[in-house]
């Protein structure tokens, strides 16, 4: 029966072959599919006297991000923190460093905080160099000095790149540095973090303009917004130190953002353009030449104009960072009515399961960097939005033309299908899949942690990082447990801080008994294999 | 006169294989079980990887539905299976349709063109199965062009986001399976046909 079904099969030439191609290319998808892994079960647990713990009831991160994360910590060369450079990422256009930068610090906080109670130097060490790359004089040169901002001054304000006109590296550097403050509670940078917050204090409740009018309670400025450009204020720019400003308030109990509050008024009220979308920009007084040779009919005080028609910039990837961050804030109501808006007016359905934005509808027929920065941030905002449809839908046309693969303990976009637009690309590309898919938003960061949970248990060092992935590792405050799911390659020891008496490792095969407890540290060895703990 | 327009609708009825009412219930029922094929695997996704960067190697299951209900029911069952196949995908899965459910409409043109030859002497020689390749590849560059046209002149895509992201992964996934497992889904499934019916292959 079979014998005679395999004649019937075999009995055209033809068909053989077309049978024989067939079996080559399936077997070869199958045999060339760049490896993955896939993340561990997350069991429930039970310990005596504490009841059973579900695990993937708590906080846990994806291997590729990890992944990513390994690749990202070997992506930053500073050796001197005093010195650093960002020659590192020439790849990157001048213009977006100071993007690249400060968002990827965002990204990792997210990532960092989704194992809250593993605080050693693999996530610290990231936030040390990207820091001091910020403060780089290599920033200065790209930011500042290379498009002349340096020649204009502002009476007594005077002019500086890391001053009070320009909010777009202030507001950067100094969430940077709050949010390591906040993830971490380490208080390095808390002298500089104060500068800033008092220095846009007084920017924002300045009673008198820069050019000496009265401000009539909108600060400096007269518009409750900084500038980072001179005379020009963007409303994602200042989106930064706002949020900055009431992560500092829910962290030390003060009321910096009250200087806020007329600003973000003012800016609802005045550049908001005929679609419901923020406009990319407003010149508070005479733009200065390099500005205002963009537009011959640009007028001021009035919003920046899209070059070559007299109606007022749009840019998708300003306006989704500022949409994400006022949601972050809390303003939901605002952030939902603006979303909404920048939904219809920018984004374009490719397929069925695809969707793009470009960076204007002035200009939809351009693509380049500036629209790989816009679908960047535009993931991002659906993501912080909670538009899980709409993110999906961006990320499979996002990563569609890039493989993701694993090389040793890194994982990896290939990004080579672009060309040399790849290089750029690289870095933005996989840090975007790292930033989407921590198990932590800016919402959740704008939440931070009280300072008891800092007194608790935590992971201080591990004796390798080569080969380990750390899925979990939180604290559970209520039931006096420590979750833990981690995988290792080798032989590893992992510090815990905070934890004098500890009764038991437990797992789903009960004890485990490899560890041992010297005064408050408790030590942790594992051997090659994936574990899940809950440590009490 | 009158001759010759019943003879145009009998060629028309003929082709589209909806000549008895057996014909017309199979012609249907066959279309929208390729349908119902189409959603069912549109979710299956095989390994893929990629050939220089840019071309992805990877067979498509679903698609597959289309031109192999084609080959065995016709022109009408085809353009049902790739219509309704693919605005159900849509409806179940994405809830979206791109330039005015044109995309639908050029599954639809696959099934219809790689249903055109009538194969009523089965699949067993390599010239019907060759005819099968021939005919399917005739309705992908078919669909392919207004897939692609629909994205650039109805939806106003932007060319490179669609060329790259879009039109090349498809193109080459779709192109791949359709010109390989064609034949040899259809041979299969006519052995089985003929094995299960008890006649002589």
């Amino acid at each position: 029966m079979a014998n005679r079904f395999f004649t019937l099969i075999s009995k055209n030439k033809l068909f053989s072959l077309f049978l024989i191609a067939t079996i080559i290319v399936a077997s070869s998808s199958f045999a060339f599919a760049p490896a993955q892994h896939s993340n561990p079960q997350l069991p429930t647990i039970s310990v005596a006297g504490k009841g059973s713990f579900d695990l993937s009831t708590y906080p846990s991160l994806d291997r590729r991000v990890i992944g990513l994360i390994n690749l990202f910590r070997d992506y930053y060369k500073v050796t001197d923190l005093s010195n650093a450079s960002v020659n590192d990422l020439s790849m990157l256009p001048p213009f977006y460093t100071h993007y690249f930068l400060p968002f990827t610090t965002y990204g990792i906080a997210m990532i960092a905080d989704s194992t809250p109670s593993y605080r050693t130097d693999y996530y610290k060490e990231i936030f040390h160099k990207l820091i001091a790359m910020m403060n780089s004089s290599t920033m200065e040169r790209l930011e500042w000095i290379g498009p002349n901002f340096t020649n204009e001054s502002y009476s007594d304000i005077g002019n500086g790149f890391r001053g009070p006109t320009n909010i777009m590296w202030t507001g950067h550097y100094t969430l940077m540095e709050l949010f390591y403050y906040s993830v971490f509670r380490d208080g390095r940078y808390n002298g500089e973090i104060q500068g800033y917050m008092d220095q846009w204090n007084a920017s924002l409740t300045s009673a008198t303009t820069w050019d000496g009018n009265s401000s009539g309670g909108l600060g400096r400025w007269g518009v409750g917004l900084i500038p980072c450009e001179p005379y020009i204020v963007f409303v994602q720019c200042n989106s930064i130190p706002f949020y900055a400003m009431r992560l500092y308030d829910s962290l030390h109990q003060t009321t910096y953002q009250e200087a806020s509050l007329p600003g973000i008024e003012w800016w609802q009220d005045n550049m908001i353009n005929d679609r419901g979308i923020p406009v990319d920009g407003y010149y508070v007084a005479q733009p200065i030449e390099r500005h205002a040779s963009q537009n011959q009919a640009q007028t001021y005080p009035g919003p920046a104009l899209t070059k070559g028609t007299s109606s007022p910039k749009v840019s998708t990837y300003g306006s989704a960072w500022a949409i994400m961050f006022y949601n972050a804030m809390g303003m939901n109501q605002l952030a939902e009515t603006l979303y909404g808006n920048w939904k219809d007016a920018l984004v374009h359905y490719s397929t069925d399961d695809t969707a793009y934005v470009v960076e204007s509808y002035y200009s939809p027929s351009e693509f380049g960097v500036t629209e790989y920065v816009a679908n960047v941030f535009s993931y991002f905002c659906t993501n912080e939005m909670g538009d899980t449809t709409l993110n999906k839908k961006l990320e499979n046309w996002f990563f569609g033309p890039f493989e993701g693969r694993w090389v040793g303990d890194k994982y990896e976009f290939d990004t080579s299908a672009l060309g040399s637009l790849g290089s750029f690309t690289y870095p933005v590309i996989n840090f975007a899949w790292a930033w989407t898919h921590a198990d932590s938003t800016l919402t959740d960061l704008m939440s931070p942690r009280s300072d008891a949970f800092f007194t608790k248990p935590y992971i201080s060092d591990q004796s390798t990082n080569d080969g380990l992935f750390v899925y979990q590792a939180t604290y559970d405050e209520s039931r006096g447990a420590f979750i833990l799911t981690v995988e290792s390659a080798g032989s590893t020891v992992l510090t815990f801080d905070n934890f004098p008496g500890v009764q038991g490792v437990y797992s789903t095969q009960g004890a485990y008994s490899n560890w041992v407890q010297n005064g408050s540290q408790m030590f942790l060895t594992l051997g090659s294999g994936t574990y899940s703990f809950v440590i009490a | 006169m009158s001759g010759k327009k019943r003879n145009w609708r009998e060629m028309a009825l003929n082709l589209l294989r909806l000549q008895t009412r057996g014909e017309i219930l199979r012609t249907v029922l066959g279309g929208l079980f390729g349908a119902l094929f189409y959603v069912a695997l549109y979710q299956l996704d095989l390994p893929s990887f990629r050939l220089m960067g840019v071309i992805t190697v990877q067979l498509d299951p679903a698609i597959l539905a289309i031109p192999v209900i084609a080959a065995f029911l016709g022109p009408l069952a085809g353009l049902i299976a790739g219509l309704a196949g693919s605005t159900m995908a849509d409806a179940l899965f994405t809830q979206q349709v791109i330039a005015l459910g044109l995309i639908n409409v050029s599954f639809g043109l696959l099934g219809f063109i790689a249903g055109i030859p009538h194969y009523t002497k089965g699949f067993s020689s390599g010239r019907a199965l060759a005819k099968v390749v021939l005919f399917t590849m005739a309705g992908f560059i078919v669909m392919a062009l207004v897939y692609l046209g629909a994205l650039l002149f109805i939806s106003h895509q932007n060319m490179l986001p669609t060329l790259l992201y879009n039109f090349l992964p498809f193109f080459t996934v779709s192109l791949i399976t359709l010109f390989l497992v064609t034949p040899v889904a259809v041979r299969i499934i006519d052995a089985l046909a003929n094995y299960a019916w008890k006649k002589h292959p």
